[in-house]
């Protein structure tokens, strides 16, 4: 489901807006596994999710995501 | 002045409690059924219930019990039902339930697989009686049901979608799809090997392709789900 070449900065900025993962769940209308598995690089979220995440943190998708090579 | 102390609430919360004590009860019927099923001799059922009748009642038993002690779980007193919950307290709590019957499914399918080699033989025999014919449909409708749960087409998967469908659980219905499909092909191809070699064998073969297959999209998914749980950050 996780690919190498994408790098995500999703913990580091939603632990910045003190949020639990719950919350930010929450905030984006997914669950919490969802968040969790996006976090540990384990799920690529889609383009709608992306901005979803962003969107709830109040920043940009290239923010967040951004690809390693 | 607080809903339950000026006791407008109390209502509800002892109708959780009945219902609570009536989850207990239901099981124990299950059960007592079970227990009877797995013994028939020790009853005054004995020469009265066929091998076949005893063991739907086996089946039927440890379903009703696995439902009232899920019950009972639900409602017990200090539980998510009785404190009141929040929307992604409730999402988190019908994800794990739904996990909970993907691991039980395969379980109570494994019972009826048991049944179900002694039921085909006896209506190959000529003895078509209900009884066998349900003894080999339960095991089939189990792994239909695994399979129904997992791909979201329950009424509850399909009541609830806010809470149990996101992109996650697409991916992870998916790829555990995609291992039920393997274990299906796989199945069926050696059941029919079998049953060009003795159709019996064939026969008795098919419901535990069927039955593999269901149980494989629900373990899979379960475990999938399970792990997406785990924070490994």
């Amino acid at each position: 489901m996780g690919d190498p070449r994408l790098a995500s900065r999703l913990k580091e900025y939603r632990t910045a807006a003190g949020l639990t993962q719950a919350e930010l769940a929450e905030r984006a209308g997914v669950s919490r596994k969802t968040v969790n598995t996006v976090e540990n690089g384990v799920f690529i979220p889609s383009t709608i999710l992306a901005l979803s995440l962003a969107r709830a943190l109040g920043t940009t998708v290239e923010t967040l995501f951004w690809l390693t090579e | 002045m607080s809903n339950t102390r000026d006791g407008s609430d109390d209502r509800p919360v002892r109708g959780r409690g009945w219902k609570f004590m009536a989850g207990f009860v239901i099981s124990g019927l299950g059960l007592g059924l079970a227990v009877v099923g797995l013994n028939p001799g020790a009853t005054s059922l004995a020469g009265t219930l066929s091998d076949s009748n005893a063991g739907i009642m086996t089946g039927i038993g440890i379903g009703i019990f696995v439902i009232g002690l899920m019950i009972a779980w639900k409602l017990r007193p200090g539980g998510p039902a009785s404190r009141g919950e929040d929307e992604p307290g409730r999402r988190e709590r019908m994800q794990a339930q739904r996990s909970m019957l993907l691991w039980l499914f395969p379980i109570i399918t494994l019972i009826f697989l048991y049944q179900s080699t002694r039921a085909i033989p006896l209506i190959m025999a000529g003895e078509e009686s209900l009884a066998n014919y349900m003894s080999v449909l339960l095991p089939v409708i189990y792994a239909w049901l695994a399979a129904s749960v997992t791909m979201g087409w329950d009424g509850n998967s399909r009541k609830n979608r806010r809470y149990l469908e996101d992109e996650l659980t697409q991916v992870l219905r998916a790829r555990a799809i995609v291992w039920a499909f393997l274990v299906l092909m796989a199945g069926t191809t050696i059941a029919l090997g079998l049953g060009l070699w003795r159709l019996e064998t064939g026969l008795i073969a098919l419901p535990f392709a069927l039955a593999a297959a269901g149980a494989t999209a629900g373990l899979r998914f379960a475990w999938l789900d399970r792990e997406a749980g785990r924070d490994d950050g």
